[in-house]
């Protein structure tokens, strides 16, 4: 009975250290087939970072990005170029108006009638107002625009004062009416050849700014 | 103007005048008054303007004498071209003078009428 024991645990021994040794070899086995495997793969799959395609289109991709930037920044620029040329424009066009409107001033008729320069001022004061309204809150030229409209007031209660009571047939008085409005329409020339100027300028250095970029 | 010394003295003359009622002032607007006067045939209006200025804060006036049959400004005065102080002072008497007149008649019908209602 004991040699029985004895050649069975011997044979058990046996049995695992084998199967400890088959379990080794086997490990064995599968770390070489995972080695294999891994540089198999890292040979037919690499990293997408290793590939020469991946840095072509990184590079591509920072291009266009760049571009598109670049193409934002341009179009912003030239749509300020364009609203200041469209400015410019504006300001040339209300120039050549208020030059005339100047011209008229200057060459009032001194036989002028009551109704013929209350329409004369009812005008002048229209085209003025509507001309220089855009700009009434500029601080370059608020100053002047606010002078112009007190003309422009006292000039109408001036020749209100020279409205005539009498019935018809009877003569005006000769020129009083011209008498009463001249140093109104004088200063307004005055102050619209001012601003004038003041535009000008403006566009002057709008024209410079443009040339430069 | 050179001889301004003798046009004063006229206005002046003129004033008295006013004053004493020997003048028939009309009204051709809020703020010109004129009479009419002879001078052979031709027949002349002599107004008083009373003038609003920028160029002078107060204002000033205009005197002035006209042709009506042939249109001609006879004598133009005006106290902003003739910056002379005694001028001023002798042109605003005679427009309040002119002007107060209109106004008290304007007044006495005012009061002809509130006496009518009473």
């Amino acid at each position: 009975m004991l040699a029985i024991r004895l050649q069975f645990s011997f044979y058990v021994g046996r049995l695992s250290g084998t199967a400890v040794i088959w379990q080794n070899k086997l490990g064995d086995c599968v770390d070489s087939l995972k080695i294999i495997l891994s540089n198999l793969m890292d040979e037919k799959f690499p990293q997408f970072w290793e590939t020469f395609e991946f840095w072509i289109f990184i590079i591509l991709a920072v291009l266009s990005v760049f571009a598109s930037f670049k193409a934002f920044f341009e179009a912003k620029k030239a749509k300020k170029a364009a609203t200041e040329a469209g400015k410019t424009v504006k300001l040339q066009t209300i120039t050549i108006e208020l030059s005339e409107i100047v011209q008229k001033l200057d060459i009032l008729d001194v036989d002028i009638d009551f109704s013929s320069a209350r329409n004369f001022l009812n005008e002048i004061n229209r085209r003025v107002r509507r001309l220089l309204s855009p700009y009434q809150e500029d601080d370059d030229y608020k100053e002047q625009i606010i002078q112009i409209r007190e003309i422009l007031a006292d000039a109408k209660k001036s020749l209100g004062e020279v409205r005539p009571i009498e019935s018809e047939g009877k003569e005006p008085i000769a020129q009083a009416v011209y008498y009463a409005t001249e140093s109104y329409f004088s200063e307004l020339s005055g102050m619209i050849a001012e601003l004038l100027g003041l535009f000008e300028k403006r566009t002057l250095e709008s024209g410079v700014k443009n040339d430069s970029n | 103007m050179i001889a301004i010394k003798e046009y004063i003295e006229n206005i002046n003359t003129l004033l008295d005048l006013t004053n004493n009622r020997k003048v028939d002032w009309k009204k051709n607007n809020p703020t010109t008054f004129y009479f009419e006067s002879r001078k052979g045939g031709d027949l002349v209006h002599i107004s008083l303007q009373k003038i609003r200025s920028r160029r002078i804060k107060q204002g000033g006036y205009r005197f002035q004498i006209t042709s009506i049959s042939s249109g001609e400004i006879i004598v133009n005065i005006s106290t902003e071209e003739v910056s002379l102080e005694e001028l001023d002072i002798l042109m605003d008497k005679l427009y309040r003078k002119v002007a107060r007149s209109f106004e008290q008649k304007g007044l006495d019908y005012f009061d002809v009428i509130i006496n009518n209602l009473r």
